[in-house]
């Protein structure tokens, strides 16, 4: 048996407020996904987000809470802050490259959910870093985060949303399962 | 059900180094993954490692004011954030280095996401750690790296502060989408 399987893989073709894949199968042990993603907003803000589903097809929509280790903004120097998410819609991943930034320049993501199929509080782990090539503000950031939710239920589904404008042509979302014992 | 993850290549240094390169990179996977176990001959704790890559154009690498870093910095005593445009490598941070106990290597692992999308410029997406247990030495580095090219990532160049120290390992792995 293959250690990492590839669950799906989706590109988009066009503009799109979200990627969402909601036939995980319960049959792996921890989730691994990777996005390279780009979004059609010039404003900055935690742009990326992540809800799960439950069931035949419940999107859980409360209850996202977590911890992110960041720097932002402006090249050069500055000091990264811890930023706190409680009683959220989605949890929230990083601040993606937008309309003014870089053309071509995607912002890379990755996260892991472990034990998604047992009764256990979901997790996730994440970390996201996207670079422009000028000095200007908004196109530099490096985020890690610690996720947290209190349901229960295995996860079946994904959501990747766009919180401000859509995922631009091109963005890429990879979804993985690991087998373990 | 198939592997989603592939070997592709891996080195593991006889001898020290001055660089460690991987050519004919084929265009077949979505992502690439390195993970590495380092350490630099240089004469300190820790010492820099840098990276470059190449497409078709280039010979194998393009050496050329063409990438950009920025990252954050956790050393024993703060945390920091920088970066700087038109420089000619990407800056990884810095790996354990001689002066620091000999059995001790760094932790490195590399993310190229769609490295041959010929409609996205390179992202490099990168973690290094140094467990050196003097003072300040010890860090970590989280590297948010770009290599202004849309050509297919077809060559990946390391390349540490003086050689790469013997029984440094390097792996190169696919990642099928």
């Amino acid at each position: 048996m293959a250690a990492l399987e590839l669950i799906n893989h989706q590109e988009l073709s066009g503009t799109a407020t979200t990627m969402t894949y909601t036939s995980i199968p319960s049959t792996y042990k921890h989730l691994y996904f990777v996005a390279s993603t780009r979004t059609d907003n010039g404003s900055g803000n935690i742009n990326m987000g992540v809800r799960f589903y439950t069931g035949s097809s419940s999107e859980v929509s409360s209850g996202y809470s977590g911890r992110l280790f960041k720097i932002g903004g402006y090249l050069g120097s500055s000091t990264p802050t811890g930023a706190a998410q409680t009683s959220q819609a989605q949890w929230s991943l990083i601040y993606e490259q937008g309309a003014g930034s870089t053309a071509n320049v995607f912002t890379s993501t990755e996260f892991l959910i472990a034990n998604y199929n047992t009764s256990n509080y979901k997790q996730m782990l994440s970390y996201g870093t996207g670079t422009g090539d000028s000095t200007s503000n908004g196109q530099y950031n490096v985020n890690q985060g610690a996720h947290l939710n209190s349901e229960t239920a295995a996860i079946t589904g994904l959501k990747l949303m766009s919180i401000y404008g859509s995922f631009v042509q091109y963005s890429t979302l990879s979804i993985y399962g690991l087998n373990g014992a | 059900m198939a592997s989603a993850v592939e070997f592709i290549a891996k080195t593991e240094l006889a001898s020290p180094d001055s660089s460690v390169s991987f050519t004919s990179i084929p265009g077949t996977y979505q992502h690439l993954q390195i993970r590495a176990s380092v350490r630099d001959t240089a004469s300190d704790y820790v010492e820099s490692i840098y990276v470059q890559l190449g497409g078709a154009s280039d010979s194998p690498v393009d050496t050329g004011s063409n990438y950009i870093r920025n990252y954050i910095d956790v050393d024993g005593t703060s945390e920091t954030g920088s970066g700087q445009v038109g420089n000619t490598n990407i800056w990884l941070g810095k790996a354990v280095a001689a002066s620091a106990t000999s059995q001790i290597f760094s932790g490195l692992y590399i993310n190229i996401l769609d490295y041959a999308n010929a409609n996205k410029s390179t992202t490099v997406q990168a973690f290094l750690e140094a467990p050196v247990t003097s003072g300040s030495n010890a860090r970590m580095r989280f590297t948010a790296g770009l290599w202004t090219d849309l050509e297919a990532v077809q060559a990946i160049k390391l390349i540490p502060n003086v050689n790469f120290a013997t029984h440094s390992v390097f792996t190169l792995y696919g990642l099928k989408g």
